[in-house]
């Protein structure tokens, strides 16, 4: 029994090993400069989870528990670039299994949606990439949920103006 | 079966437990179901004026907005509104989802089972008083090790829910006996105890055989299946072992067909598994009458 749990504690590091690295790329770039991120993490998604159990939106703040992070960079001056092709290079690893679940090019700003079973079993890992002329953004979504729908945002929200 | 060999194989196919979890759709996207088509981009465009902010997070890069239900939440970024659901909702898809995938699929290396074995309703009967208790078993070191070699999936049901699976299974029984002081022989057409001129370091009866599984299994909940199963197991082999160095013998008077009945509970694709052996192990008056029981966790069930 005790080799099976040394095993155990050998092997799962490396099958959690696509989770970090995704990780990596995501607090490299939030911490980069030329880049503005916002990162909404566990505790962020529990403290939401309470809210919205106290307004009796009992579905939504499961939805929240289950969430384990909300991650989000956007091109602000720095690399492009780069930062395209280790966005690319994450979703398109062999070890992560991302499948591309929508792709779409409009007025030369490319998205594309990526969706993989995550560990531990039940999780699920989104990932969205656009870039082009009006944005380069990097999306990370991590924790139990479903993909529901991908809609274009019928407005634009104004941009505040920077303090 | 050597126990290094033993942990060898649990430790890769639980490594190909995982990885083929995290390939593989778990009710999101795969590659043959109409995924892609769902989650292409809504001709309507969402009307965010209807859905209401939540406050906490609200950036120039994010917001995130409550449904009109309550039920899902929509977070804006980048000009596209992404939709998220409860898990555990939809755990079902629709019918449409799932329809274009084909309810028939070969198994390859399917529905492993990896446990130990306990003898019950162990009867010597007319063995001589002395001579008895000789098929005690070292429970913990006594494997189960078996998988579908080659097989055929045919899900059915309107939400396939359910299962059936068949195919040609390959098992190793390993019986470790408790004394290592005898090894296992036949006289008079009898399973009989020989004792060893001296003390082995272990002493095993292996049996080796192939069989017809028929497996029926429910998908309770998103993740959660049930099954039972009937094995319909022919016997290849049968070797009386015990290593000082290794000693090989041929054993008669195992039944040469063994049917056996098993429930598995599983979660992703690990569960856990109780199978009994209803055939007795020996044949009746060759042996001991014993019906193994196995109890282990199986892969991919």
């Amino acid at each position: 029994m005790k080799r099976i749990l040394i095993l155990l504690l050998v092997v799962l590091p490396f099958l959690a090993r696509a989770q970090n690295v995704s990780w990596r790329f995501f607090d490299r770039y939030s911490k980069a400069e030329g880049f503005s991120s916002v990162q909404l993490e566990r505790k962020m998604m529990r403290m939401m989870s309470r809210q919205a159990s106290e307004r009796g939106d009992e579905k939504l703040s499961e939805l929240f528990r289950g969430l384990e992070s909300i991650r989000i960079v956007a091109l602000d001056g720095g690399d492009g670039q780069q930062f395209m092709a280790d966005a690319e290079a994450l979703v398109n690893h062999a070890n992560y299994h991302f499948q591309m679940v929508m792709s779409e090019s409009r007025d030369g700003q490319v998205t594309r949606f990526y969706l993989r079973d995550a560990i531990p079993p039940g999780y699920s890992e989104l990932v969205m990439l656009t870039s082009g002329p009006k944005e380069t953004v990097a999306v990370n979504i991590y924790g139990q949920f479903d993909l529901k729908q991908v809609s274009r945002l019928s407005t634009i929200r104004p941009k505040r103006p920077k303090e | 079966m050597d126990k290094k060999l033993f942990l060898g194989w649990m430790a890769t196919f639980l490594a190909m437990a995982f990885s083929t979890a995290a390939e593989r759709p778990a009710g999101l996207p795969s590659a043959d179901s109409d995924t892609t088509a769902r989650m292409t981009v809504s001709p309507e465009p969402l009307t965010v004026d209807t859905l209401e902010r939540l406050d906490p997070v609200d950036t120039d890069l994010v917001t995130l907005r409550r449904s009109a239900g309550g039920e899902e939440m929509v977070i804006e970024v980048a000009g596209f509104g992404i939709t998220l659901s409860n898990s555990s909702d939809g755990w079902f898809r629709s019918a449409d989802s799932v329809k274009n995938r084909s309810r028939f699929s070969l198994l390859f290396l399917a529905g492993s089972e990896y446990g130990f074995i306990v003898p019950t309703g162990l009867d010597y009967g007319a063995y001589p008083a002395g001579s008895d208790h000789f098929f005690d078993l070292r429970n913990g070191k006594s494997l189960h090790i078996s998988t579908t070699l080659v097989g055929l999936n045919c899900e059915f049901g309107r939400m396939r829910q359910f299962n059936l699976r068949t195919g040609l299974r390959y098992t190793i029984d390993n019986y470790r006996l408790s004394d290592n002081s005898i090894t296992l022989g036949n006289e008079n057409g009898m399973v009989v105890p020989l004792t060893l001129d001296e003390k082995a370091d272990k002493s095993k009866l292996r049996i080796t055989s192939l069989g017809i599984p028929l497996t029926f299994s429910y998908r309770v909940a998103r993740n959660l299946k049930v099954a039972v199963s009937g094995f319909f197991d022919f016997t290849m082999g049968v070797n009386s072992i015990y290593k000082r160095p290794k000693e090989k013998n041929t054993l008669s008077g195992v039944n040469a067909f063994q049917f056996s009945t098993a429930v598995a509970v599983g979660y992703h694709n690990v569960g856990i598994y109780l199978r009994y052996g209803v055939t007795p192990l020996f044949k009746t008056g060759v042996g001991p009458k014993v019906h193994p029981l196995s109890i282990g966790f199986c892969l991919d069930m």
